[in-house]
Order: structure tokens, then sequence, then C-alpha cells
């Protein structure tokens, strides 16, 4: 499917390289009035029909054109939740500041995730084949960007969930793990009067006995060594409490 | 108040000279049933071509006099589907040939149809997105961009 | 051959600009409400006057080259003629009555009126009135529907042409009674009261009518039209369908603004910033070439479908390696960029490597007219302006075409 990324944006390409023939266009409803036709839409002899250009459902460009500006909004894949919430922080961001972006529409038109106005005034300030060649390279930029941040946010993820769960301070916590035969010991710094338990004590050893208070004080560290001499693989589950 | 309804009249919908969009075109001559009638003979045409494996041909009798306007969306449909037709069944390889064949017009009525084409995407069209892009880009080498600046100042909608 | 005269006036756009009868001085709208005047040094312009008296955009200007007038109107709803005293230029306001803004004005042939098309719908023609020493305008209201774009005078001082906003072209009898003796009938109508209207006519395509012109004998009318058209008209009889109505469609972007260079030629010019040259007759009119950029002379540069240059044809081909090496140093890439290594998919502007455009132009070229017309009659410079600031003067190259090029040949 990313075979279509190349045609998508060379006809985007084409379609705003048509669209982008503007010119200063003085308001015919109120007098000493220039206002953008395809916003104001009063008079339909100055606007020209909208196209769409689309790769698949979810992506996809609406262009309207008109005599004196030109509206683009684009629709942008959004695969799932992380990614729609994603780009909807990512979009938010943007047109929150739209000023500093010139072209850039503060809010999208209804179905679609972000718009540009390019006004005949903004054509005239600025070079139009660049202004094209900006767009598109919104438009690659933007996947990459939210792909980017998801995977960021998944690796991110990732060590959170690690470290919680993870040694070091646990409170009132149940660590479950399976061990073979052999040893395995816990180190851990426990502090302020728990007491370890063993819950399934005929299974196994503890070095310390089945349990074991602590007293209170500072941290004191405690090693809990448990052995297996079955063959079996069997849970051993701690309590604090 | 009484006295303040004049503000809430809407001025503009009591003007007589508007130029309603409809006036900026001719309408169809054939009227609402001449082109259904005209679009459903194309499209049985079309598809008995398209079985004979003569895509030009079916081209050729699809893209002229394509049915516009208002008051014949049915004949629109049935047009559009043929179409759509024909661009799923052609081979990427004849597609630079079969569009050099076509006149100017027969360019530009494409072009129209395969952005319309690319606005149904995902409405139960089917069609997909890159046969339409491959078509767009080749028929862009062909015609131009001036081919798609026709398709938007056109106010025949297709 | 002599090449382009290239001067950049402005940074922005030049919304209006007329030469003088000499062409030693130009007047100017550099996108603000100032007209300025700029007089002609050597290879370069000197602002010598600023013609400051309207409130918004000034949108066009006209010179009269016979009684050295300037009109200039303006978004302002207003017009004024300057005319030129010791003092300066003293402006003299013209009493449009119309309330949207002035989108266009020309000086008629015979200079005695000038037409003015507006954003309200309404053409006025404008004369002088000398028992009140001011310029008073009729109207010329139905079937104006929409914004007037551009208006073009009929060599015989009596008919106008007029484009508008919703792709219709209408020609309409501009005669002021009082002022001149009453018209002939001629091949566009018979019976000219003011404001009659004679014909109209449309692009197929629909499209904004951006310019309109007469031919230089007036039997043809010639328009350009937003759906990338330029359409030839002859006319055949009064209140008869006209004798041709030729439409040239072209694989390019939209022309802004067109003239006629001799009976059988026209430069259009436009959003492909570049003046094209067509030649042709009633039989039908085609594409001869370009006028930008004739340095592979032996190929006349077509715009093609593609409209991309053959990589590396242009000012900028022969400086390849140096762009490589210039590439790799500020941008830091590697290897040779091809001038339109930028995706140029069929169409699309050719840019070069350095990120500019390979024409003369960089912008949109809004304005094209006759600079200077050789013994027959026929012109043989060209100026064009454009939203880029610039001012370009053209010679008209192999305005016989290929057939023209043969002929010179000898064995």
């Amino acid at each position: 499917m990313s075979n279509t990324l190349r045609p998508y944006l060379n006809a985007v390409r084409a379609t705003l390289t048509a669209a982008l023939t503007l010119e200063n266009f003085s308001s015919q409803v109120v007098e000493r009035h220039n206002k953008p036709e395809v916003e104001v839409q009063t008079s339909p002899e100055a606007l020209l029909k909208p196209l769409i250009v689309s790769r698949n459902e979810s992506e996809r460009v609406l262009i309207e054109p008109s005599v004196n500006a030109i509206r683009l909004s684009i629709s942008i894949k959004q695969a799932d939740e992380i990614e729609k919430i994603l780009c909807h922080k990512f979009t938010r961001f943007m047109m929150m500041r739209a000023e500093g972006f010139v072209i850039l529409r503060r809010k999208p038109i209804p179905g679609y995730d972000i718009s540009f106005l390019i006004t005949n005034f903004h054509s005239e300030s600025m070079l139009k084949h660049k202004l094209v060649d900006f767009i598109i390279q919104f438009m690659e930029d933007v996947d990459k960007e939210i792909s980017e941040m998801k995977l960021s946010l998944n690796a991110r993820a990732r060590i959170v969930a690690e470290s919680y769960l993870s040694t070091t301070e646990l409170s009132g916590g149940c660590a479950g793990s399976k061990i073979r035969s052999g040893t395995a010991s816990l180190d851990m710094a426990v502090e302020n009067g728990w007491m370890i338990q063993a819950l399934q004590p005929d299974i196994g050893g503890f070095s310390g006995g089945t349990s074991h208070q602590f007293l209170p004080g500072p941290p004191s560290s405690y090693r809990l060594t448990c052995s297996n001499d079955k063959a079996d693989l069997f849970d051993f589950a701690f309590q604090f409490a | 108040m009484s006295e303040y309804a004049f503000r809430k009249i809407n001025i503009d919908a009591l003007e007589e000279d508007v130029l309603l969009p409809s006036d900026l075109y001719d309408p169809d001559p054939r009227g609402p049933d001449g082109a259904l009638s005209d679009a459903q003979a194309k499209s049985t045409e079309v598809r008995n071509l398209i079985s004979r494996g003569d895509i030009p041909g079916a081209l050729n009798a699809i893209l002229s006099d394509p049915p516009y306007g208002d008051g014949v969306d049915e004949a629109k449909n049935l047009t559009t589907n043929a179409l759509l037709l024909i661009l799923n069944s052609t081979r990427a390889s004849e597609i630079p040939g079969i569009l050099k064949s076509l006149g100017q017009e027969q360019q530009d009525h494409l072009m129209a149809y395969i952005y319309k084409g690319m606005a149904a995407i995902g409405q139960g069209s089917d069609v997909t997105g890159s046969v339409l892009l491959n078509w767009h880009s080749q028929l862009t080498e062909v015609a131009g961009v001036g081919c798609i600046v026709r398709v938007m100042a056109d106010r025949r909608t297709l | 051959m002599s090449a382009p005269e290239v001067f950049q006036l402005s940074l922005g756009p030049l919304t209006g600009i007329a030469f003088s009868p000499d062409r030693s001085q130009v007047c100017v709208c550099p996108n603000s409400n100032e007209a300025q005047i700029y007089t002609r040094n050597g290879d370069s312009w000197d602002l010598t006057d600023t013609l400051a008296e309207h409130d918004k955009l000034i949108t066009a200007i006209a010179w009269g080259p016979n009684t050295n007038r300037i009109v200039t109107c303006s978004q302002d709803r207003n017009a004024y003629v300057w005319t030129q005293t010791e003092q300066g230029w003293k402006p003299a306001l013209v009493i449009l009555k119309i309330n949207r803004a002035a989108t266009s004005v020309k000086w008629s042939p015979a200079e005695n009126k000038f037409a003015v098309g507006s954003g309200s719908r309404i053409i006025a023609i404008c004369s002088f009135d000398e028992e009140n020493n001011w310029w008073t305008a009729r109207q010329i209201k139905k079937p104006l529907r929409s914004t007037v774009l551009s208006l073009d005078w009929h060599p015989n001082n009596y008919l106008i042409a007029a484009g508008t906003a919703d792709g219709k072209v209408f020609v309409y009898s501009g005669y002021i009674k009082g002022l001149e003796a009453k018209p002939e009938a001629n091949i566009w109508g018979d019976k000219l009261p003011t404001g009659q209207i004679l014909a109209g006519f449309e692009s197929p395509n629909g499209g904004w009518v951006h310019d309109v012109a007469f031919s230089p004998s007036g039997d043809a009318l010639a328009f350009v039209a937003h759906d990338s058209s330029v359409n030839i008209i002859y006319a055949s009889g009064p209140n008869e369908p006209p004798a041709a109505h030729i439409v040239v469609k072209l694989p390019s972007l939209p022309f802004t603004s067109l003239t006629w260079t001799s009976e059988q030629s026209i430069v259009a010019a436009g959003h492909d910033c570049q003046p094209i040259l067509f030649t042709g007759s009633h039989e039908g009119w085609a594409i001869s070439h370009s006028l930008d950029d004739p340095s592979s002379t032996s190929k006349p540069l077509t715009p093609s479908a593609t409209g991309a240059r053959a990589g590396g044809v242009g000012r900028l081909g022969n400086n390849e390696a140096f762009n490589m090496f210039k590439a790799a140093d500020s941008k830091g890439q590697r290897g040779a960029s091809q001038p339109g290594a930028t995706p140029t998919s069929a169409g699309l502007t050719p840019v070069g490597s350095d990120g500019l455009l390979l024409t003369i132009h960089q912008n949109t070229i809004t304005h094209v007219e006759a600079y200077e017309w050789n013994q027959s009659g026929e012109v043989s410079k060209i100026f064009t302006a454009g939203r880029d600031g610039r001012l370009v003067v053209w010679p008209i190259t192999g305005s016989k075409g290929l057939s023209g090029r043969m002929a010179g040949l000898q064995v």
C-alpha cells in the first residue's frame, strides 16, 4: 500500500498547482472589503469546484479553490486510538499557533483534521512552487511524526511498566514467579515492620523460615532463598503485609 | 420588539437579481429523461465493449456527451459506474496509449470522473485508490495541469 | 536577436503599469495606494514622481499616448485623471457613481473618453464635462451580472468589449451622445445607442475572463479565460452568429493577459510565468512558441504537456557542475541534483536547482502590452509586468513561426 504514496503526493501537487492561480479580487458584496471568497461563499461565480484527492478511505485531501484563496483540508490516517489521540494533540498544537504558520487555519473543516487557507496575498509574497513544496512536505512529515510519537510513547510505556513491576520498593504487592529447580534469591531492602510469609510453605524452603518479621527501624536487607528439588515448576508467592 | 424586527430580515435573500449557481451554465439540452435514456444505452454498450476487450471504444462511448447539471442524478450514477468499471478493467500498460487516443474534451471529462471516483472511495465504490491515482498521474502527463484547471472551472458538474 | 531587458521595479507585485508614449517614463503601482512614475536613466529607472490620492490599492493605470493624461482606478471606488503641469501631475476626480471597487480602466483610441470596469457590475464610460469642469460617467448595467474583470476598446472608438467574472464576454456600444458623431454600422452591430449590447460569448469550459482584446482591425476579438484557453472570435455581421469561434485549449496554467501583435498573432502570458506566441487566422490558431529563454535557438521552447524543461536546458544548464558543488556546500547534498529534482511531475513548474523558476518572471505575469512597433505596423517588442515586481521587455522572435525561418534560409 505504501507504493501509492508517491502517486498520491504527486496528484495533490498537480491539483494544488492548478488551484494556486489566485488574483486580487475585491468583494462584490460589501464595498471596500477584500475577503477570501472561499470563506465568505457569497458569490457562486467566484468559487470553483472543490476536488478531493484520496488514497484510501482514511487519507484524503480536499481542495476548495476560488478566485482569491484556496482552502486545503487534510485528513490524516489514524489507524487506532493512540494515533487518534496523538493526531488530535499534534494538530491542536499547530492550530493554536496558527498565526506563526501564516497559511494555517485555526479550525479544520468538519470531517478533516487540519486545514490551510492560502490567499492571493500569500501567493504574492511567497513563491507558489515553494508553497506547494511546503504542503507536500508537511503531508509527508505529519505521518512520520505521528509514527515516531507512537513509537516513543510505546517505548516510554514499556520502561515505566518495567520499572514499576521490577524490584526495589514494593508495598502490599504480590510478586509471583515460576522457578525451576535450583535456587532463586530475592534481595530486598525492607523497612518499617513488614512481615514476609511464604504462602506455600510446604514447597521448597525458606532460609529464613516460613515467615519473617521485620522489626521497625532503619531499612534492613533480607535475603530470601528458596530451593526446589522437585522437577516441575511451581509458583512462589510472597506477600508483604 | 416589533420595531426591531426589520433587523432580522435577510436582505440578500430578497434581492431579485441574484446570481444562482445554476445560472452559470446552460443545462443539459437533452433534459432529464433524454439524459437518463442516453446513459442507460451507453452503459449497456460499454459493458458489451468491455467484454469484447475494446477498452478505447468503451471509453470513447462513455466520455462523449456525459450527463451533467441538476436533476439527472440517476443518469450520472449510471455513467460514473460504467466509467469506473472501465478504469478497473484496463491493464496498466495500455493506459498511456488509450489516453493519447482520446480527444481533448474527453480527457477533461475523464479527469472529472477520476476526481469524482476519488471522492467516492470508501462509500461503497469498488475501485481502489491506487487505480485512480495511477490513471490520474498518467492523464496529467498527457493532458497537463490545464486539464485539472478545466475540471475546476467547469460549472457543469458531471 | 536581442535578449529581453529585465527591470526589478519593486519587491511586491506591480498591480498597474502604463508607459508614456515615448517609453521614457513608466507609471506603476507597487501594490499600494500610490502610483509612482519612473524615468528611464540608461539601464535603470529613477523614481521621479509619486501620485498619491487614492485610499486603497490601485488596480489599473492607463496612459493616453496622444493627450498625455494618466487615469488610475482603485479599490476605493474612485478614479482620477492626472494631467501634467509645471508643478507636477495634478489629479481630477472622476464621478463614477459605482459602489464597489474599480477593476480596470482603458482610454479609448481617440482619448476623448475612457471606460472603467467595476465590481458593482457596471461599466462606466467617462467623458469630460466642460461646463462643470469634471469627468462624468454614463453607466452600462445590463446584462452584467458579475464583476467586470477586463475591458478593451474597438479601434473605431465606439465599441467596448468586457470580460466578467461569470465567464461571459460582451461587446457593447460605448457611444456618448453629445461628445462625438453618431457611429456608422460595422461588422459587430448596426444600431449603436449607448450601452446597447451587441454580442455575448463565453468559453466552453467556463472560467473567469481575465483579459479581452480586439484585433488591430477590429474584426476579431480574443479573450483568455480561466479554463486555460484562448478564444478568438471572428465576427461575420450584425446580429449574426460569429464566422468563427476558435478555442485553443492548453495543457498549461491559465493566462491572465493577452495582446495582439499583428492580425495573425497574439502574445498571451499568465500563471505559467512566460509569454507565449500564438499564430493563426480564421481557419485556426495554434501555439507558435514561448518567448522565454530561447537559448536553444534551434529548438524554440514550446510548453509541452509536461511543462517541465528537458533537464539542464536553460541558463542554469551549463552550470550544472557549479550547482552541484554549491549544493554540497550550502545544503550538504552529495551528488548532482538535476534541475527539477524537486519532484516535478507532469505539467508543473520547472524549478532550477537554486529553487528559483527557470523563467525570467518568478511569479505570475499580470500584464502584457505592446512596447514598440516596426515599420509595417506590427509589434516588434512587448513588455510584461508581473507579481514578482519585474518589468521585462521582450523582442518578438520568430513571429512568423517556422515557415518564416525556413523562408529566410537561402541555398
